[in-house]
């Protein structure tokens, strides 16, 4: 671990992802106070600003109680002072393998991971290390002036670019979990592109999740300049495992005039997860923000990636899955907000309950006086597999401009027997078809996926119909 | 009448003391459960869930004194002839029927406006139309005084009947509250006329109970008041039962209309459709929440919900918000809403035909609100609502 | 409708850094104190329509209680999300230590 810091300092890369914490004794400990917070920032060497913006959001996450219209039942569950809120590459290297369980290693085998991978993904290596994909990308970056690094170090090496941007687009009290976010956050990504560069290929977080809490509290902070375009991918669809059960991280972007932003996230947390994102972006003028957002694991999974439009001719669109099983409740939607006039928005949800599981969507369309020529249309259809199942839709839109055209709409129903019985006909097992209708289900998000994420997200649903996992 | 101010000290005993001493006691006891569940109740404010956009500025919820509510209820000769009884709730409730009723509810979750006029109301209406009597014209109700207008209307196995009930008062507050039973294999059509000055706040919570192989078909009309705010309920109990909701806003000035509906599958095999439609000018402001739920256990019931807000001005604001609540998979449930000025496409084509713009604007609104007058399915109704909107639409703009 | 010049309070009341919320013809008016000069905006957040007088006043910068959204009390200026609208201001005239608001 050492020497590889060693070497990693060494670089002229302006990427790093050092754990920095190294040389700094702290105590893990359980709970959440001021103390913690202040060592947190000390050991990462913050700027006084930072560190007073911590213990002020601390403040507000103490005296903010939890949202009232939220599944209270799951949500009541967490015990706020048995968390670690803040954990070190070497506090999570103690871990085994043989901690793992089972059903993700099943899993695992299934969908032929390999050997390496698992270990990451089972929360039992601190860092995976993909040295050699990530040398030719960093240097394409470079030549292009595109900033990509975690978000400590972009707060050592661009602070001013950072402390512009930071907490603009979600203020700390914007709600509980942001502030929580906002006290005690680690790790994220921090991209800033110049005006008029397009980045083509898209750039990942999953090779470059370091120890820093694995992924508990992470704030993403991406800057678009004008009329430049990136995609940026977070997650996974193999299930991956953390012994930490909160998540709650935040994704800013800011997309500024003419400029293009696609996020794609892949979510396969264990069923022990609470993960709970608060994800919004700025659209300015002719600017287009696309939210790709798949959520297939966690216990309970609360996430509204929203756009403020608030220039004119933005555009954003939620392309959104969930799938949810026995135990499980995703509880996701999206917010539009349009505050200026010929604004788009485009909204498709798609869910599908099985054995018990729980969708619901949540949505707001916010049409802002004076907005003439705004267009928006939501879509959210749902899927329950078996009685057991549930889904609720929740959409809600508010109108206060004349010239506009909002259309909504949502359909709940189950897999047609028609349906099954024409495919069945084909030679498909039950199974088989039933597999076929799902991917078919979820084909307009599937196919918005890189490659081998498309491929994997389908080996996956097949499983999950096959019930012989998780 | 003067109004009086409502006393703070209005007590059990008082409370217990509206009807008199023969209060049959399953009805004294919903009476007093009410008035414990409105006192619970904090009076809505902007922050109260639900309220968030209605302006309150200028507007005094503080409710009324009880007096009692009087109702004129026309019915045809021939209708008489076929048993149907129309009388005062007070009467009713002397012959025992009432009682039954307050048994059959089962808990309702009652608001705050909803639960006072269950506890106050005294005087009131009642229709009852026996089993198999097919009615030969519809049965008129007409509010004449009361800020706590209570109606029931139960139509017996078979039986078909249409009902209108009208409330056009100038009152401050009105807070009234009807209860519908549609036994087995009834149809019953029912609307709601609300004409009220534009200085009314008016409140009113309708509740519906649909029995096998039943069918009801209600329609809101609301054209008038400051403020009108209808909850309106209808539960399909058992297999086969289907209901049609309707709806119809005309809004102008700053009048405000807050539309909640509830669809409820509480039985397999059972239907439910909803088109609510409001058309919106000046600085006038609808706000439509629509829940359909289905049970544990309902399944094959199909749900559909539509909304639809056509924005005449640049002052008009529409909220809407269909909500789902599924909890049986085999089931097809859509729910919809739309919120657009006249569609320009659709105005030029009027136009081309020789109409001038604004001529053109009131054409398709009065197609616009036409689909909800037919599906309601009783002209005779239907013709004298048409009516009442029309001469509101002479000041409609194209643009 | 001529602008009314309505006395609302004594300026000793709003210490530097403070917020004082006074009701002017059924209005509730947040009175900020920013380097020693009064302003006067409206206090209702154009987010969620709720009072802002609760908030804290960051320099010149008032911020929303429930969800942080953040106003230019000089200006009426929105500069924070999710509110997306400028709050209102009134013309604020302070004499021999009392605060008096214009309101039409």
């Amino acid at each position: 671990m050492a020497l590889k810091e060693q070497a990693l300092v060494d670089n002229d890369y302006k990427y790093g992802f050092h754990d920095q914490t190294a040389s700094y004794s702290f105590k893990s400990r359980k709970g959440i106070d001021h103390d913690i917070v202040e060592q947190i920032s000390l050991m990462k060497k913050e700027p006084q600003w930072m560190r007073d913006f911590r213990h002020r959001s601390l403040d507000i996450f103490l005296s903010k109680p939890m949202p009232p219209w939220a599944n209270l039942e799951l949500l009541g569950q967490i015990n706020f002072d048995d968390i670690y809120y803040y954990m070190r590459a070497s506090d999570v290297e103690g871990k085994t393998w043989e901690e793992v369980p089972e059903d993700i290693k099943r899993t695992f085998d299934r969908l032929g991971i390999p050997e390496a991978e698992r270990k990451f993904l089972g929360g039992v290596t601190a860092q995976y290390d993909s040295e050699v994909v990530y040398h030719s990308m960093r240097k394409d970056l470079e030549a292009k002036g595109v900033l990509f690094s975690d978000m400590d170090t972009a707060l050592r090496e661009h602070e001013d670019i950072v402390r512009e941007h930071f907490a603009t687009v979600i203020p700390p009290a914007d709600n509980k979990f942001s502030a929580l976010n906002s006290s005690v956050w680690s790790g994220g990504s921090f991209i800033w592109v110049p005006a008029g560069v397009h980045v083509d290929i898209p750039l990942q977080a999953y090779f470059r999740i370091n120890a820093e809490s694995m992924g508990q509290f992470e704030r993403t902070l991406i800057i678009a300049e004008p009329g430049s375009f990136v995609h940026y991918i977070e997650g996974c669809t193999a299930p991956t495992y953390s012994s930490n059960s909160l998540h709650s991280a935040v994704v800013e972007l800011i997309a500024k005039e003419g400029a293009h932003i696609r996020y794609t996230t892949i979510q396969n947390w264990y069923k022990n997860i609470y993960n709970l994102v608060t994800k919004r972006a700025i659209a300015q003028k002719n600017a287009h923000v696309e939210w790709v957002d798949g959520n297939i694991g966690s216990k309970l999974t609360m996430k509204y990636p929203s756009v403020y439009l608030m220039g004119e001719g933005a555009r954003g669109d939620v392309l959104s899955i969930a799938y949810a099983s026995e135990g499980q409740h995703q509880d996701a939607g999206s917010k539009m907000v349009h505050a200026a006039p010929n604004t788009t928005s485009l909204i498709t949800s798609k869910s599908v309950s099985k054995g018990g599981g729980r969708t619901t969507y949540r949505g707001l369309v916010k049409v802002y006086e004076g907005c003439d020529g705004v267009r928006s249309n939501v879509r959210c259809d749902a899927l329950l597999m078996d009685p057991e199942s549930r889904s609720d839709t929740y959409p809600t839109m508010e109108i206060d401009a004349k010239n506009v055209r909002i259309e909504h709409e949502a359909t709940v129903s189950k897999v047609g027997e028609e349906q099954l019985f024409y495919v069945m006909s084909r030679g498909l097992t039950e199974v088989e078809a039933t597999t076929m209708i799902v991917n078919g289900f979820f084909e307009p998000f599937v196919k918005e996926l890189p490659m081998e994420y498309a491929v994997e997200l389908n080996r996956l649903i097949a499983l999950e119909m096959e019930g012989s996992v998780g | 009448m003067p109004e009086t101010a409502f006393e703070e000290e209005l007590d059990r005993l008082a409370v217990e003391s509206l009807y008199g001493p023969d209060e049959p006691a399953a009805q004294r006891q919903a009476r007093l459960e009410a008035f414990e569940r409105y006192r619970s109740l904090a009076l809505p404010d902007e922050r109260t869930p639900g309220w968030r956009r209605t302006d309150l500025a200028g507007i005094d919820l503080k409710p009324v004194s009880p007096a009692h509510s009087t109702c004129a209820i026309r019915i045809s000769d021939a209708d008489k002839q076929r048993g149907v009884v129309a009388t005062s709730l007070d009467a009713a409730t002397g012959n025992g029927m009432l009682a039954t009723i307050t048994k059959l509810r089962g808990g309702l979750t009652l608001g705050k406006f909803s639960a006072l006029t269950r506890s106050l109301w005294q005087g009131g209406g009642f229709v009852r139309i026996p089993d198999g009597a097919v009615l030969a014209d519809p049965i008129e109700i007409e509010w004449l005084s009361g800020p706590y207008p209570r109606l029931v209307v139960i139509i017996g196995k078979g039986a078909q009947a249409s009902v209108v009930e009208r409330q056009g008062t100038d009152a401050r507050l009105i807070s009234g509250v009807v209860d519908l039973f549609v036994e087995d294999g009834a149809i019953l059509r029912y609307a709601h006329v609300e004409e009220c000055s534009p200085n009314t706040v008016v409140f009113s919570h309708q509740h519906a109970s649909v029995g096998r192989d039943a069918k009801l078909i209600t329609l809101n009309f609301a054209i008038g008041g400051k403020l009108a705010r209808a909850d309106v309920e209808v539960e399909l109990q058992a297999p086969g039962a289907e209901s049609d909701m309707l709806g119809l806003v005309f809004g102008e000035g700053k009048q405000q209309f807050d539309f909640h509906t509830l669809q409820g599958h509480r039985s397999h095999d059972t239907r439910s459709d909803l088109l609510f439609k409001n058309a919106l000018d000046d600085d006038s402001h609808s706000s439509y929440t629509g829940v359909i739920t289905i049970d544990k256990g309902a399944q094959r019931s199909d749900a559909y919900q539509a909304n639809r807000n056509i924005m005449l001005s640049e002052g008009a604001r529409a909220d809407t918000e269909p909500m789902l609540e599924i909890e049986a998979d085999d089931v097809r449930c859509t729910h919809g809403a739309t919120v657009g000025p006249i569609d320009e496409e659709t105005l030029f084509y009027v136009e081309s035909r020789g109409l001038s713009p604004d001529d053109g604007a009131r054409l398709i609104v009065e197609g616009f609100f036409s689909e909800v007058f037919q599906k309601f399915g009783d002209a005779r109704v239907t013709q004298a609502l048409a009516a009442k909107v029309s001469p509101h639409l002479i000041r409609v703009a194209a643009r | 409708m001529p602008a009314q010049v309505v006395q609302v309070a004594r300026a000793d009341e709003i210490p530097e850094g403070k917020v004082k919320v006074v009701e002017v013809e059924g209005r509730r008016i947040a009175l900020c104190n920013y380097g020693g000069n009064i302003y006067a905006i409206d206090d209702v957040c154009t987010h969620d329509r709720g009072p802002l007088g609760q908030g804290e006043l960051i320099g010149n910068e008032i911020e929303c209680p429930r969800h942080g959204a953040r106003f230019d009390v000089t200006t009426g200026r929105v500069v924070r999300l999710p509110a997306v609208r400028p709050v209102r201001t009134y013309p604020v005239h302070v004499t021999d230590g009392v605060v008096s608001i214009e309101v039409s």
